[in-house]
């Protein structure tokens, strides 16, 4: 039995701002400090003693085998941040996190791992390996993946050359393709491939039992169209959890207010 | 995801393999030759600076070519690991940081181990050298085992303290780099000890612990013995660069992540 827990969870987030760290904008502050003493000046000190913000705010929630979440909200309302703090690469402040019955696999920019130089073939076992998987796995299914990403003619050309869109595809095919994750944190990530590809995607991850997918999106006809349960989320607060469909709703009213 | 732990880190050399071998591949990607170039692009040079440098010194050019490869390829190595090393975290291995939960000594043992590889390309070029030179012992391929041992202690700990904190405070990452190239002028590299005085020895050489590994390195190439002073001076500085590298890791693991956002 596969289960994500969260109770309680907070996540403060150091906030810098860039000039703090120059020293010509010290010493200019220094002599600002000298020969004004206007609210210019306070209102520099007000910022610099903000040092870190709730990114996160007592999250809830409890997903079990077979539910898909799907997290939505406006630009920084957090997130990405609780797919990074559920895949363990942000410390959390407070709370907890428990994860039970599977390994986890982020798919947050995956792109950014690759070496658009390097060969498709190359970068296969390079983000496989990077994900978790063994090479001699990697090396059993690596036709596989390259087949159902439909991309096989493509195996020795350098990553660079491939469209938004084939790019999705490659890294869609080692996430769900190679065996064993069976909880999956996503990131933006369906919006980029075509709608054939995205339908057999789906249909590919809907055949799987037994697994737990908490996916980011602006898109609501994503989520509708895959989700059976849905978190919104507004300046790192908890909105609501519950029902896709019923949360959509409720999104919706938020957008014209 | 499960590379977390360090133990499980260090038992991950598929992962840290890879990512070495790949720096290495996209480093000389679209060339004819490949890594050769690093063989090649060595040994031009220091042909070329042997040859001047014999000249200058009344030395027999084969005699200072040996000397010269074996320190030149070590110090590469080092100041490839250091240098490189500074910016590891906040730029190298950054976007990996924030897309998977990773141990950061994964990158410091890729880091180390792209820089071993390099350093053991150029290796054939000193066998052969040495063989024409008479002065290939089989008693340093054992010193070269135990000297490695240490050298990927050293490069592995290195690192990692470097990259932690050139990513907290990175204009540390640009004052290394400055000196690590006058270290270089004060390091018998590119010229032998005993031009110096006995006094200059004291005070520049000896307390300079990057002379100690090349030195190490070099008197096992050359002559197949093992230089007592160095080995001490290089185990105990692995051994506190370790102990020095693993507080640190344990102090600053988890703020690593805020560092490079």
């Amino acid at each position: 039995m596969i289960k994500i827990e969260v109770k309680n969870l907070v996540l403060k987030y150091p906030i810098k701002n860039l000039n703090n760290y120059l020293f010509r904008a010290k010493v200019i502050n220094k002599i600002k400090k000298i020969f004004y003493k206007d609210k210019d000046i306070e209102t520099d000190k007000k910022e610099k003693n903000i040092k870190e913000i709730k990114a996160l705010n007592n999250i809830n929630f409890t997903i079990n085998s077979n539910d898909r979440l799907g997290l939505i909200g406006f630009n920084g309302s957090g997130k990405s941040t609780l797919l990074r703090c559920l895949s363990n690469i942000l410390p959390i402040e407070q709370g907890s996190i428990s994860i039970e019955g599977a390994d986890y696999l982020p798919i947050i920019q995956p792109y950014a791992m690759c070496e658009p130089d390097d060969s498709l073939y190359n970068n296969i076992f390079l983000i496989a390996q990077l994900f978790g998987f063994k090479k001699n796995k990697i090396k059993k299914q690596i036709n596989e993946i390259l087949e159902f990403a439909e991309l096989t003619e493509y195996k020795d050309r350098s990553l660079s050359t491939l469209s938004t869109g084939m790019k999705f595809k490659f890294v869609f095919s080692i996430s769900f393709v190679l065996e064993g994750k069976k909880i999956f944190f996503i990131d933006e990530f369906f919006t980029t491939g075509d709608e054939k590809f995205q339908n057999k995607g789906f249909d590919f991850i809907k055949k799987k039992n037994d697994q737990i997918i908490v996916m980011c999106s602006h898109s609501r006809k994503i989520i509708e169209k895959f989700c059976n349960k849905i978190l919104i989320l507004d300046k790192g607060e908890q909105i609501y959890f519950g029902d896709a469909l019923e949360g959509l709703d409720r999104y919706k009213h938020q957008i014209k207010n | 995801m499960k590379n977390n732990s360090l133990l499980e880190s260090i038992l991950n050399y598929q992962l840290w393999l890879t990512l070495a071998l790949t720096k290495i591949r996209v480093r000389f990607i679209r060339t004819a030759l490949g890594p050769i170039w690093e063989i090649l692009g060595t040994s031009i040079f220091l042909v070329f600076i042997s040859f001047i440098w014999s000249k200058l010194w009344g030395d027999t050019f084969f005699d200072f070519f040996c000397y010269l490869y074996s320190g030149f390829i070590i110090w590469k190595a080092i100041s490839s690991i250091i240098g490189d090393g500074t910016y590891l975290f906040s730029d190298t291995y950054s976007n990996y940081f924030e897309n998977i939960s990773i141990n950061p000594f994964i990158f410091c043992m890729s880091h180390t181990a792209k820089n071993f590889i390099v350093l053991l390309m150029n290796f054939p070029i000193l066998i052969i050298i040495l063989i024409i030179n008479d002065s290939f012992y089989l008693i340093s391929v054992l010193w070269m085992l135990i000297y490695f041992i240490l050298f990927l202690i050293t490069g592995v700990s290195t690192s990692f303290i470097l990259a932690t904190f050139c990513l907290k405070f990175r204009d540390l990452q640009f004052s290394i780099i400055v000196l690590l190239q006058l270290i270089f002028f004060m390091t018998p590299v590119i010229w032998k000890i005993d031009q110096l005085s006995g006094n200059a020895q004291r005070f520049i050489i000896e307390p300079n612990l990057l002379y100690h590994y090349i030195e190490l390195f070099r008197t096992i190439a050359l002559s197949g013995e093992i230089n007592m002073k160095s080995l001490i001076i290089v185990s105990i500085t692995t051994l506190l660069l370790t102990i020095t590298s693993l507080i640190i890791y344990k102090k600053f693991n988890k703020k690593l992540i805020f560092w490079i956002a």
